[in-house]
C-alpha cells in the first residue's frame, strides 16, 4: 500500500522504464541465443521484436503521468520555458487568467454571499419573504399594509410565524458627537422570533402595546454598538427622526 | 509472428495478463512467452502493448511489482496478482465468457 502511494505521488523514473525494457531485451536475446541464433542476430531480433522503445517510454509515462510531482515538474519546466521564448506572450496570457480566475472568484463571492451563503438563523432554509407585489408591469413591491400582514398571519396555516419589516433610516445622535443617519429596519414584534435571533442584552421586542412611538422599542447590531459606544451601550445616546 | 496468429481484441489483454499471473508471479518478457505458450502460438502480445498494460494494472492496485533477481541472477520486474486483481480477474472473465456466448449465439442463428 505505501509502495503504491509512493508511486501515485512520485509516478515512475525514466531510469526506471529503461531499467525494465533493457531487461526484457536482455532475456529476449538470451532466448533467441538459445536457440541457437547467433549473438548480434539475436541482438538485432529482439530489438526488433520490441519495437520503438522511445514510444513505449512515452505510453509508460502517460500511464504514470498522474504522478503530481512529475506533473509539477512537467509544467513548471514548460512553463519556464514559455517565458524565455516569448515572455511578451507569457506575461499577457498570466495577465489574462489572473484577470479570469479574479472576476471567476469575484463572481462567486457574490454568488455565494448572496445565494449559497445560508442566514445565520436556525433553519434558515424555512425562512422566506413574501412581498405584495403591484399588479401592473412595473413590477414594483408594494409596502404591505398591517392590516394585510394580520391577514396572513391569522388566515393561512402555511407559515408557523410571520414578522413584518420595511427598511428606514434613523437618526443617532448625542454623546457629544455627530448626528448619525444610519440604516436600520422597522419590524414587527414578531420578526425576531421568525429569525430564531434572541437579544443579547436587555428585553427583547414586545408583543404587545408596540405599536405606535410610545411602544416602539429599538435593538442594535453588535457592530453598531462596538463603533458607537465601543461594546459597552449606555443611555445618553438617542435614536429617533423617524 | 506466424500466420495463424490472431489480433487481439481491445480490452482483453488486461484479462490475459491477469489469467497469466494467477498461477506465479511473472517478469513482463516471461508473461508475453507464457500467453504464446497457452494460446498455442496464436497470440503474439506486442511489447509496445504490454508495459503499458501492466503498468496500469499496477497504478489500479490489480498487480503489484517487485524488482528480484531471475534464475541467471539478473534483476527484473516481477508482477504478482493481487487480492483485487483476482476479483477484477473473475469479473472479466465472466464478461468475456458472456460476450463470447452471445456472439455464438449471433454466429450460429438458422
Amino acid at each position: 500500500m505505501r509502495n503504491r502511494l509512493y508511486r501515485w505521488i512520485r509516478g515512475v523514473s525514466d531510469d526506471e522504464l529503461e531499467l525494465e525494457i533493457q531487461s526484457h531485451l536482455v532475456a529476449e536475446e538470451e532466448e533467441l541465443e538459445e536457440s541457437g541464433i547467433p549473438v548480434e542476430q539475436a541482438r538485432w531480433e529482439a530489438r526488433r521484436a520490441f519495437g520503438n522503445r522511445a514510444r513505449v517510454k512515452e505510453d509508460l509515462r502517460e500511464v504514470w503521468a498522474w504522478g503530481v510531482v512529475e506533473l509539477w515538474t512537467k509544467e513548471l519546466h514548460l512553463a519556464g520555458r514559455s517565458f524565455r521564448r516569448r515572455p511578451g506572450f507569457f506575461l499577457l496570457a498570466t495577465m489574462a487568467l489572473a484577470v479570469g480566475s479574479g472576476a471567476a472568484s469575484g463572481m462567486f463571492a457574490i454568488v455565494y454571499a448572496s445565494l449559497l451563503q445560508p442566514l445565520p438563523y436556525p433553519d434558515s432554509e424555512r425562512i422566506v419573504v413574501i412581498n405584495d407585489q403591484l399588479v401592473n408591469d412595473s413590477g414594483a413591491r408594494n409596502l404591505a399594509s398591517p392590516g394585510q400582514v394580520k391577514a396572513w398571519t391569522d388566515g393561512g396555516s402555511s407559515f408557523e410565524r410571520i414578522g413584518a419589516f420595511t427598511d428606514a433610516f434613523f437618526t443617532l445622535t448625542g454623546g457629544g458627537q455627530e448626528a448619525e443617519r444610519i440604516p436600520a429596519l422597522l419590524a414587527s414584534p414578531g420578526m425576531l422570533d421568525v429569525l430564531g435571533a434572541r437579544t443579547l442584552e436587555g428585553r427583547v421586542l414586545f408583543r404587545v402595546g408596540s405599536r405606535g412611538r410610545g411602544g416602539a422599542v429599538t435593538c442594535f447590531g453588535g457592530a453598531l454598538e462596538a463603533a458607537v459606544w465601543g461594546g459597552e451601550a449606555k443611555r445618553t445616546n438617542s435614536v429617533g427622526g423617524w | 509472428m506466424s500466420e495463424n496468429s490472431i489480433t487481439l481484441l481491445q480490452g482483453t489483454l488486461d484479462l490475459l495478463i491477469l489469467r497469466t499471473l494467477l498461477s506465479s508471479p511473472m517478469h513482463g518478457h516471461g508473461i508475453t512467452k507464457a500467453i504464446q505458450r497457452s494460446s498455442a502460438e496464436m497470440v503474439h502480445v506486442e511489447h509496445g502493448s504490454l508495459y503499458p498494460a501492466l503498468h496500469r494494472l499496477e497504478k489500479r492496485g490489480w498487480v503489484s511489482a517487485e524488482w528480484k533477481d531471475n534464475a541467471k541472477g539478473r534483476p527484473m520486474k516481477f508482477y504478482a496478482l493481487t487480492a483485487g486483481g483476482r476479483d477484477q480477474l473473475a469479473v472479466e472473465q465472466t464478461k468475456w465468457e458472456q460476450l463470447a456466448l452471445a456472439i455464438g449465439l449471433v454466429l450460429r442463428q438458422a
